[in-house]
């Protein structure tokens, strides 16, 4: 961090010297010198492989964020939360659900805006050729979930089935996790699964970027809006103007160039910072599992 | 003789026939070793590929199926690989300890949870390799072992088509060269052995007109273009025609002699017969010069010299028969064997002669040399009958043959004489005399047969069967 090239500090205060998070950032970096990087975490699959979101991401974090920011990749939601209160992340890129189950220790420094609101649905899919109308059509299958902290790709259809009074495994024949909302749409398209749930924005991609494979699936319910996934700081981890500064990063990244890039390979409108209720339909839901899961 | 004949053409044949086959059996064999090595090959580098195959999918699969994860199987088994094997695997199936499906790359084939399908056991526990022909499939299978505890097991079924159709390509080409090989070497060795045999076809072709009576010789151009051994051949077989050439003129001779032998000893008796009528024409004549004016005396004389002329002119025509019986090519009737025994009268002696001609209407047969053949059996029969004996003659007609019979008392001809004449036996003719000889080469000429049949201390007997054929009735 303290090694940033002089030119690069010219161009930042310069050419975007109007942007106030980079200001902010030129700050952070004051403030953060001398101290190691500070670990974001992401999942290992994001939205699909072929996108290369990872790549601008960090080509964006690199060129604007005052912080140096190291990228962490786990597989799970469940491991990024535990990494963050284990402390071996300082910020993660995890589900609105996992939020939910650790708000006294979490704190959501941005949300990203799809569709113009900071909020995605979860799926229940099916193969296109099946004949089904309802959740209640898929009792007895092998169904496809993303990981046990995913709030559209798991949490809203265990709550589905809660509301029934069932266990999620003695509603469906066979439940397992792909740790990907991707995998659970290749599961069901294979035949691996008869249904699963994955999240809104993932498959809304897929049909555009993997048309081959969205298309082997359909859609058999959408649920009501929820939480979209939010970038979360553990609390205590980071300093207050730091976890400022990188919200900010997150949620100036419309206002240049490579950051739109990014976002359009995000195929998102942009990162706002999160309402305080965001979350509580989700929070509701949880709620709903206890003594079922 | 007929075998012989055909000999060039059966060995022209039944050489490359025999090179064919052969052939034939040659490629069977190679084809058959060939297929068992290819096959051993095949079969050895199928196991050598489905075990890496599977030693390199069992310690990735540890981890997912102690955890009994089902998408971190599957996605182990849906990696792309890439085969250019002759076999392929179209489908893999991950079972847990007890049999159930965890994961299969193919997952509606093998539900995920459900029994492991029949067609994924392979019922030899883990390790085995086993091949199915008609589906052109293969399966393998091995145990999923880790810190010496059985997971689960891993089945593998290949697409062994590649493998099956590069086998049935060798067999294909092996079956074309086995018809092909054996088809060209037994056109080839036909071509050869025909123009190796192509000597032997004309010493044969012309052994055969030899057979037939007629003896050609062998062309110089063809004697002098041959190769040794047929040049010698060619020489030795001109050399032999020539000799039969030379005995056939020379018999010719010896049978016009014969002929000439036969009417010298008629002579005599012809003689005689002339003179009986001889006397009473001259009588005639001294009583016409002694009462000439009389009609009755004229009419009188007129009928002797009438009668005494007629039997002359009877006896000198039959003696010119006997003469030249090539000129006598009508059917012989029975007046013929009158003339005989006319001819034959002035030697008979003291001899009694029993004489039994069937009325001949037309025989069919030439009468030159049936007459010839007749006069001769006679001639012989009175020459054997001695002092007082008898000779008799018996002619028959039976639908196509004409049964000519001679008697005789006396000494029985001998064996070697009777096998002679009947054919049996094909050395010189026995004797001094022509006369068997020329009646065995009338016999050949008539196409007859004989038959000798001693009578014992009675004498003996001879039976002539003159087929009545339709070219001697034409030849009427």
């Amino acid at each position: 961090m303290s090694s940033r090239p002089f030119t690069r500090r010219e161009f930042l205060s310069s050419a975007v010297a109007a942007m106030p998070v980079v200001f902010v950032a030129r700050a952070g970096v004051t403030a953060a010198a001398g101290s190691s990087p500070i670990r974001l975490g992401l999942p290992q699959t994001l939205i699909a492989p072929t996108l290369d979101e990872f790549g601008c991401l960090s080509r964006y974090f690199e060129e604007f964020s005052p912080i140096d920011i190291q990228f962490v990749q786990l597989k799970t939601n469940d491991e990024l939360s535990s990494s963050l209160l284990s402390g071996d992340l300082d910020l993660a890129w995890v589900s609105g659900y996992a939020l939910v189950r650790h708000r006294a220790n979490l704190a959501p420094i941005a949300v990203p805006v799809w569709q113009g609101a900071p909020m995605t649905r979860s799926c229940l899919i099916v193969s296109a050729a099946r004949r089904a109308n309802s959740l209640i059509d898929l009792a007895g299958d092998a169904h496809a979930l993303v990981d046990a902290e995913s709030a559209s790709g798991f949490l809203v259809t265990a709550a589905a089935v809660a509301d029934r009074g069932i266990r999620l495994n003695d509603f469906f024949r066979q439940t397992f996790f792909t740790y990907g909302d991707r995998n659970v749409v290749r599961a069901v398209a294979a035949g691996l699964a008869d249904s699963g749930t994955c999240d809104a924005h993932v498959l809304a991609i897929l049909a555009e970027v993997e048309p081959h494979l969205a298309a082997k699936v359909r859609i058999l319910e959408s649920s009501p809006p929820i939480g979209a996934p939010p970038i979360v700081a553990a609390l205590g981890a980071l300093a207050p103007g730091d976890a400022k500064t990188i919200g900010s990063v997150f949620t100036e990244m419309r206002s240049v160039a490579l950051g739109e890039a990014t976002l359009a390979k995000l195929r998102l409108d942009g990162f706002v910072e999160p309402a305080p209720d965001l979350y509580d339909l989700l929070a509701e839901k949880a709620g709903r599992l206890k003594g079922l899961v | 003789m007929t075998t012989s004949l055909s000999l060039p053409w059966t060995v022209s044949v039944k050489v490359p026939l025999v090179m064919a086959i052969a052939a034939a059996v040659m490629a069977v064999g190679t084809t058959w070793v060939v297929y068992r090595l290819v096959d051993g090959q095949q079969d050895r580098e199928l196991a050598g590929l489905t075990r890496s195959y599977l030693d390199g999918l069992s310690p990735a699969l540890a981890d997912p199926v102690l955890r009994r994860d089902v998408w971190g199987v599957f996605e182990i088994l849906d990696q792309p690989r890439m085969f250019s094997a002759p076999a392929i695997p179209v489908e893999v199936v991950v079972a847990d300890r007890n049999g159930e499906v965890i994961a299969a790359s193919n997952p509606p084939g093998a539900r995920s949870g459900a029994p492991l399908p029949a067609r994924f056991r392979n019922g030899e526990g883990g390790g085995s390799l086993q091949t199915d022909m008609v589906t052109g499939t293969a399966l393998s299978t091995t145990l999923l072992v880790t810190g010496g505890r059985y997971i689960g097991s891993l089945h593998v079924l290949w697409d062994i088509t590649p493998l099956l159709n590069d086998r049935q390509a060798l067999l294909r080409t092996a079956a074309l060269w086995t018809v092909l090989l054996p088809t060209i070497i037994g056109f080839v060795g036909w071509l050869v052995t025909r123009r190796m045999m192509r000597p032997v076809g004309i010493l044969s072709r012309h052994m055969e007109g030899v057979e037939n009576g007629l003896v050609r010789m062998v062309g110089t151009e063809l004697v002098e273009t041959a190769s040794g051994e047929f040049a010698r051949l060619y020489r030795s077989y001109n050399a032999m025609a020539e000799a039969i050439e030379a005995r056939r003129a020379l018999a010719a001779r010896l049978a016009s002699e014969e002929r000439l032998s036969s009417v010298g000893r008629l002579a005599a008796g012809v003689a005689h017969e002339i003179n009986n009528p001889l006397g009473g024409l001259f009588a005639t004549l001294h009583l016409l010069r002694s009462d000439s004016e009389s009609p009755a005396v004229r009419a009188r004389a007129v009928g002797l010299l009438d009668r005494g002329l007629t039997g002359i002119r009877d006896v000198v025509r039959a003696l010119l028969s006997i003469y030249r019986p090539e000129r006598d090519l009508r059917a012989i009737s029975d007046a013929d064997f009158e003339d005989l025994r006319m001819l034959i009268g002035p030697q008979l002696g003291n001899l009694q002669l029993d004489w039994s001609v069937d009325p001949i209407a037309s025989a069919g047969a030439a009468a030159g040399p049936v007459r010839q053949l007749a006069l001769n059996l006679l001639l012989n029969a009175i020459a054997a009958a001695g002092e007082n004996g008898r000779v008799g003659l018996t002619v028959v007609v039976q639908s196509l043959e004409l049964l000519i019979t001679v008697t005789n008392t006396g000494p029985c001809m001998p064996a070697e004489t009777a096998a002679y004449l009947e054919g049996r036996a094909h050395a010189e003719a026995p004797g001094d005399g022509l006369g068997l000889w020329l009646v065995r080469q009338i016999v050949s000429e008539l196409r007859a047969s004989v038959s000798v049949e001693p009578l014992g201390a009675a004498g003996g007997r001879i039976v002539v069967t003159v087929p009545i054929t339709d070219t001697q009735r034409d030849a009427e």
